[in-house]
């Protein structure tokens, strides 16, 4: 048991022996690959042939749900099961499959990530490569992919995302309207007059005959239990399996089973990620509130299935690429939870629940639930100060969004007030409108911000691949003529201009093969307004299309630029050519050391030095720029408002990224890791957090409406004591007055993540966070953890 | 006005109450064998060579005209007492820094202003430490002036070394004192800081008359200061102030300024000290306690 964060709950009244076994469990995730749902897809699909995708999809989902192991976890008060066994990935081949059948005897052997496959899953997927070959979303997304995106992406300027080859996942259903009235009614009113209505029968008729299943596997085990407390268990399991979704959820613990079983389900009907549950504290309490009131449930029942809850969500999986898995290291679910913030009055919205889920997390310790916590000026000292402890633990949990700013950017891209305030992350720092948005707020094509700097450099030929899409300057040559700094500026914003047009094609094929193959009749109907408009969300179903690119690397530009600018501009102190001829070098030689150790000298972003900030700045305000003439697929086709918005949540893919860019302007070395979001440059900040955060505070950050990622790592010894910790706390409300989007701390010794990386063995319970998420180190790829380690630790007192 | 600054430390969390700015002045009067800024000890620039940086590149040999500099490999021997400021200039990789470099009052100033709303949300402020800050009177006065115009909380860090004239002088902007007590026994004062300390004690007991603030810091070296016979003494006369502390820290004695005396070619004069024990300091702490002071641990380790 970790030490208990919050007052007035007993823990010693919760069993906190089989918490521990089943945590055992889940921290030891051996992952693997199960069959059974390509098995029953490949199956249903024959049978299907002709009909339109969705009933396609609808019908092997039903088959699926009806056919599929399930089983109940031997501890646990909450169950769900996506695969045959734990950590097991379900393998969706309507999604891709060439991937699959290429990388199978390697899933065991990878750095980061591995899978083990037995023979007979083995034997089972590859007996049905042949039946899906060409047929999938990735093979109808590369059929519509134009030579130039294809040499982009050689170059490394783009990087397709998950959704060329998978779901899009990214959904917060409408958690409040489903607990209220469940799925029967649903199906009771809808007519089926489109194949979307047709689809979504198909789908809650097989969602309600799931739970079904559980009623009678729960039955059946308790029949057979001895144990007196265990077989009572079993039986109130029993019962609320039946009574799932066919009327309102009746009790808490019925509302957060139904969360979690939906979650599952959705995890078995699409393989995006980011299936996330929302204002947990805010969609529960009327429960909870109703259930303490009558006496029925009490502050210790409560936390202990919130803590069975939180330690299941563990239990999913999901199989990436290996191209991919660099890009998201650690088996991320990023099933975000989220808890405070604001009501829609704008008045403070904690409550019981919001102590009790920083409790669960606390004893939990885990990367998933993706655990994150909304505050603002009136947010209360005692929720802050609890947080703040649970930050100290180094769980990289929670990470802070700051009210103001989430809201003020979403409101100016005209979601009314009131809705606004109701904002969530869905997945790691990207925000919308829980159960109104219908893709996801970021991550569409990965811009390699790093990449395109170095294409200017060279007129826009990439010095690795040799390829060359545009001409910077006139001349043929690769070279590139640096006269004045307005004349630089403006050749960064027609690189960026060019690659975000391209980037920008690229979403919309991904999209137009999304709305087929992503069709999500299960998800769609718990979306507003699917069930009004009778569409899909990727058909337009959903209220609000705001979607948005990751781009990688803005202050690695923005430092460049700068040392452009003073250096090679003002100073002449050495030419460009000189300059790309030190970086081309490597920074290894004597002189091109020394040209390097002037690019050092110049002044970084992340110090609080106000002419390297602006520039960053600028930088930002050059894709901003660029967003009004962006338009998504679906504009026009339902949603109250399409557009484009800005994000630099970038999971770990800031170091795949790095590794295809030479050496920088700024002093960086070829190959190493691109900056984290929003973040410094690895190891630039020296002045401190305070600093790093005044720099933040310049940043046109409520404009970075999907989300503004930072990043920051102190050193355990200054979360010590309370003293500290009230600094620390200090620190952070000064964030919300400084108007920073967001927070997330690694609280970790160096000297921790060394030995972590000697010896993994003993270091299987170490969460850190990755942009946006946490993740077990020691599942991480070496870079990626040095890259972690990279980050300035602040609060080291000599 | 310019003085010499070591550093300026931004995110201060252990010099005060807060979130603080601690600017570290050069110069100080005692020489205490542990000390962990040696390069703040004198008032002028000084030269430190960072050896681990070197890559063997050989480029400070060639304007090596009075051997200064032994080169063999990676490994960079150096000559403390020769001129190395001219190799700063040559060498790509950073191996020879120079650190107290004057700045302009009004600037120290603006870097500390900067983090106002830190002060503002965690109640901190700016503490001036070193080095000894009243050995720099003049200047800290112009800096001293600048913040209190802002309203910014002001501490000193200070060894008490000085004539009580510095402490009047900065006075009237002063809130809080970090009063730091290293013995109160004379002969042992002298024999590790190397001046005794009568003015000290003279000095601390004009403060506690006047009923400024202060905090008492004594930094705990094992079997150095930390001894019965010591504290003995330091009770009695705590004994005779029994209202003259906000609150006492204790600071565990580290060894992170190590590194820095290798730096400036210096011996570290502390080898293989130990750090007081926790129980030790537990103990003395639970003293003090029972003595009505409000005890706190600072534990680097």
């Amino acid at each position: 048991m970790r030490p208990q964060l919050t007052q007035n709950v007993d823990l010693t009244a919760i069993d906190l022996n089989r918490i521990d076994r089943l945590r055992r469990k889940m921290l030891r995730h051996d992952a693997s690959l199960c069959s059974e749902r390509a098995l029953f897809y490949t199956r249903s699909f024959q049978e299907t042939e002709g009909q339109a995708m969705i009933l396609r999809k609808a019908q092997a989902f039903s088959h699926t749900l009806r056919h599929m192991s399930i089983s109940i976890e031997e501890d646990s008060l909450i169950f769900g099961n996506q695969a045959s066994r734990n950590f097991a990935a379900p393998v969706f081949p309507e999604y891709s499959i060439d991937w699959i059948e290429k990388e199978i005897d390697t899933f065991a052997l990878r750095q980061g990530d591995a899978f083990a496959v037995d023979p007979k899953v083995r034997n089972d997927i590859l007996s049905i490569v042949g039946f899906w070959k060409g047929k999938t979303h990735q093979d109808e997304v590369n059929r519509n992919l134009t030579e130039e995106i294809k040499l982009a992406t050689r170059q490394g300027a783009l990087h397709l995302g998950g959704i060329s080859m998978s779901g899009d996942g990214h959904l917060v259903p409408d958690f409040p309207t489903v607990l209220a009235h469940g799925f029967r009614s649903v199906l009771d009113s809808i007519d089926e007059t489109n194949d979307f209505y047709r689809g979504v029968r198909i789908a809650l008729s097989a969602a309600l005959a799931f739970a079904k299943r559980y009623a009678g596997l729960c039955k059946e085990l308790s029949d057979h239990e001895n144990q007196a407390r265990r077989k009572q268990e079993l039986l109130e399991m029993s019962d609320r399996a039946n009574r799932l979704f066919e009327g309102p959820a009746s009790s808490f613990q019925d509302a957060v089973q139904a969360m979690y079983l939906i979650h599952v389900m959705q995890s078995i009907e699409s393989n995006g990620h980011s299936f996330c549950f929302g204002r947990f504290d805010q969609t529960l309490y009327p429960y909870y509130k109703k259930d303490m009131e009558s006496g029925t449930l009490s502050k210790e029942q409560a936390l202990e299935t919130l803590i069975h809850f939180f330690l299941m969500t563990n239990s999913l999986n999901k199989l990436r690429p290996n191209a991919h898995t660099v890009y998201s290291q650690g088996y991320p679910l990023y099933t975000n939870l989220m808890i405070g913030g604001i009501d829609e009055n704008g008045n403070d919205a904690t409550n019981d629940l919001s102590y009790l889920c920083l409790e669960a997390m606390n004893q939990t310790a885990l990367n998933e639930p993706n655990f994150s916590m909304r505050y603002h000026r009136d947010t209360p000292d005692e929720l802050l100060e609890t947080a703040v402890k649970l930050i100290a633990t180094g769980g990289g949990m929670p990470s802070m969004f700051n009210d103001e700013v989430a809201i003020k950017g979403l409101v100016d891209l005209g979601i009314p007030l009131p809705e606004a305030r109701d904002y969530v992350a869905i997945g790691c720092v990207e925000t919308g409108i829980p159960g109104k948005y219908g893709h996801r707020p970021t991550g569409m094509t990965y811009s390699n911000w790093g990449k395109m700097l170095e294409l200017m450099l060279y007129n826009g030929r990439d010095p690795q691949s040799g390829i060359r899409l545009l001409k910077v300057q006139e001349q043929d040559s690769d070279e590139f003529i640096i006269t004045n700094y307005d004349d630089l500026f403006k050749a960064w914003q027609n690189v960026l201009d060019f690659y975000t047009n391209l980037a920008v094609e690229a979403d919309q094929i991904c999209d137009a093969s999304l709305e087929i193959y992503d069709a999500d009749p299960f998800s769609s109907s718990m979306m507003l307004d699917c069930l009004a408009l009778g569409k899909t969300v990727k058909e337009g179903g959903c209220r609000y299309d705001i979607i948005s690119q990751s781009n990688i690397g803005p202050s690695v530009v923005g430092n460049s630029l700068m040392v452009l600018k003073k250096l090679v501009i003002e100073e002449k102190k050495f030419t460009l050519a000189q300059l790309k001829a030190a970086m081309e070098d490597n920074w290894t030689s004597r002189d091109s050391a020394m040209i390097r150790r002037q690019v050092l000298d110049v002044e970084k972003y992340g110090n609080d030095l106000d002419d390297v900030d602006q520039i960053v700045k600028d930088v930002f305000d050059s894709y901003l720029e660029l967003l009004p003439k962006l338009e998504t697929l679906r504009k026009g086709k339902g949603p109250r408002i399409s557009a484009y918005t800005m994000s630099t949540s970038n999971i770990t893919s800031y170091v795949p990224n790095g590794m295809e860019v030479g050496a920088t302007p700024d002093g960086r070395s070829a190959k190493s890791p691109l900056n984290e979001g929003c973040s410094p440059t690895q190891g630039s900040d020296t002045c401190g957090p305070t600093a790093v955060l005044l720099s933040v505070a310049k940043l046109p950050n409520e404009k970075v409406a999907a989300g503004q990622l930072l990043n920051m790592r102190f050193s355990p010894s200054s979360m010590k004591s309370p003293e500290s910790l009230a600094k620390f706390k200090a620190l952070l409300k000064t964030s919300v007055r400084l108007g920073i989007y967001h927070n997330q701390f690694n609280v970790l010794d160096s000297k921790v993540l060394r030995d972590a990386m000697a010896h993994p063995e003993n270091y299987g319970d170490l969460m850190v966070r990755v942009a946006g998420y946490c993740a077990q180190f020691v599942s991480l790829m070496p870079q990626a953890q040095e890259a972690i380690l990279a980050r300035s630790e602040n609060g080291v007192s000599v | 006005m310019k003085g010499h600054v070591t550093n300026i430390q931004r995110y201060s969390l252990h010099d005060g109450p807060g979130i603080r700015t601690t600017v570290f002045l050069a110069g100080c009067g005692l020489r205490c064998l542990w000390c962990s800024n040696p390069e703040s000890l004198r008032n002028e620039e000084r030269i430190m060579v960072f050896t681990s940086r070197c890559t063997g590149c050989a480029a400070c040999l060639l304007i090596d005209t009075d051997q200064a500099l032994t080169l063999n490999g990676k490994s960079l021997i150096f000559d403390p007492q020769k001129e190395l400021a001219k190799f700063i200039a040559v060498c790509p990789y950073k191996v020879f820094v120079r650190v107290n470099e004057e700045i302009e009052a009004e600037d120290v100033a603006k870097t500390c202003l900067r983090d106002r709303l830190f002060y503002e949300e965690s109640r901190g402020g700016v503490t001036f430490s070193g080095g000894e800050p009243l050995l720099q009177p003049e200047f800290l006065k112009e800096v001293v002036k600048h913040l209190k115009k802002e309203g910014i909380h002001i501490a000193i860090e200070t060894a008490g070394n000085v004539g009580f004239e510095a402490f009047e002088a900065i006075d009237p902007y002063v809130d809080l004192y970090l009063y730091d007590l290293k013995f109160i026994d004379p002969i042992q004062h002298l024999r590790y800081t190397g001046q005794d300390n009568e003015n000290i004690l003279t000095n601390l007991e004009k403060l506690i008359r006047l009923k400024k603030n202060i905090v008492l810091r004594m930094v705990l070296l094992d079997w150095v200061n930390d001894t019965d016979q010591e504290w003995e003494k330091r009770f009695d006369w705590l004994k005779h102030h029994p209202s003259a502390f906000q609150r006492i820290e204790l600071l565990a004695y580290h060894n992170f300024g190590e590194g820095k005396y290798v730096a400036l070619g210096e011996e570290y004069p502390m080898k293989d000290q130990k750090k007081t024990d926790n129980v030790k300091i537990q103990e003395i702490k639970e003293k003090l306690e029972s003595m009505g002071f409000d005890v706190h641990v600072e534990n680097a380790l």
